[in-house]
């Protein structure tokens, strides 16, 4: 079978996007009441207990979208549903960005790379919800070119 | 079919058989076919409707099970809903002059608290729960939450004060201005990956002067593993 580059290309996008959502997921999963203050921070115009349900039901759609990717399975409704949580983080982050909030993202835990203690400057610098705003942005657009490419696929494949 | 499959096709095409797909599509293992003919497919929307149900359900299972979880349904309105009853900790409550202005001296020696002071006059020392536990108990430290006030609200150690970082000065002072000067004050926040209570520390050493401050490094979550994981004991004499 002749795999093309570029298909191997989104394979690895997608595997990377997995990984980086089962990160995130357990991150969060391992301290909740840390991410709620994450949420918080944010600010946010909504009441407690939606934010309460975010804190709870995020961290789950993350790994199992995280894994539905890597597992390559229902791929296109991980991707779309990707998609649009991006675009959820990319709104948060960029409105706390906007408003100068001096927040942390509350997106990953970065201890698990030994960071804080030998580069804090660097943790603050990926923590930052400017940087989170970008992240989230490249995330989406990730996720949103590999919908693509299925959609197409999968279109072509239909035509056939 | 001539058209080589995607590499999710042919993974999820060897150990699962095709989804029902749209009726106007050719069945595409995967669900990669649910996209033909435009926007999203019923079958797309089952698939959605039961990742994010399943996230709830396991979510709120988890939630349920675990000690560290977010006490659901806390409001600002309801202090102290930390999700463990608080009753479960086997520490005593903080002395009653925490927050008086008749303030008599805690039970300890000044002298050595004093000495204690100069050494953490520029650079206040991190602590431990067991550590502090110990000292809040003895009457020796107050802890200070410097989380923001919902988070206090939504969960804390017994005994501490809200004091969030973001508060004003004014704030700070008045909390400090009831307290005996010898007093400790222990600021904790989230966990280890939070690093506000030692800014607040610092704060509180080199602007507002306080002699004797420390930082809890773990946090709130070391207090949650230490303590609400334990199963409850009564109080020791």
């Amino acid at each position: 079978m002749n795999i093309s580059p570029r298909r191997n290309m989104s394979g690895v996008l997608r595997g990377l996007l997995g990984l980086l959502l089962l990160w995130a997921a357990v991150s969060k999963l391992a301290n909740p009441t840390e991410f709620l203050g994450s949420i918080y921070a944010y600010e946010l115009p909504l009441p407690p207990a939606a934010l309460q349900g975010a804190a709870i039901i995020l961290p789950w759609v993350e790994l199992l979208c995280g894994l539905l990717l890597l597992a390559g399975f229902w791929t296109p409704t991980a991707l779309a549903l990707v998609t649009g949580l991006m675009m959820l983080f990319v709104a948060a982050t960029g409105q706390a960005w906007a408003r100068g909030l001096d927040i942390s993202c509350g997106c990953f835990n970065l201890e698990i790379l030994g960071l804080p203690n030998r580069l804090p400057g660097l943790v603050k610098f990926m923590e930052s919800v400017g940087f989170a705003f970008c992240r989230n942005l490249l995330l989406a657009g990730v996720a949103g070119y590999l919908l693509r490419g299925m959609l197409r696929a999968s279109q072509a494949i239909a035509e056939e | 079919m001539n058209q080589p499959r995607q590499p999710w096709q042919a993974k999820v095409g060897v150990s699962r058989p095709a989804p029902a797909i749209s009726p106007k599509a050719p069945a595409s293992p995967g669900g990669g076919g649910a996209f033909s003919g435009g926007g999203f497919s019923r079958q797309i929307m089952l698939q959605l409707l039961a990742i994010v149900g399943l996230s709830c359900a396991l979510g709120f299972t988890f939630n349920a099970a675990s000690p560290v979880g977010v006490h659901f349904g806390a409001t600002s309105a309801s202090p102290g809903a930390v999700k463990a009853e608080e009753e479960t900790l086997t520490m005593p409550a903080l002395p009653a002059y925490k927050n008086s202005n008749a303030l008599p001296s805690p039970p300890t020696a000044p002298g050595k608290l004093a000495s204690l002071a100069t050494n953490v006059s520029l650079h206040p020392a991190p602590v431990h729960w067991p550590e502090a536990k110990a000292l809040v108990a003895a009457g020796r430290a107050v802890l200070v939450d410097v989380r923001p006030k919902a988070l206090f609200d939504a969960g804390h150690i017994p005994g501490a004060t809200s004091l969030p970082e973001n508060s004003p000065p004014q704030d700070f002072t008045t909390f400090l201005s009831q307290q005996p000067t010898n007093l400790m004050v222990i600021a904790y926040c989230s966990s280890t990956s939070c690093s506000l209570s030692a800014r607040v520390a610092d704060r509180l050493v080199n602007e507002f002067h306080w002699p004797v401050v420390r930082y809890m490094t773990g946090g709130y979550l070391e207090y949650q593993q230490a303590e609400l994981t334990k199963p409850a004991t009564p109080p020791s004499p």
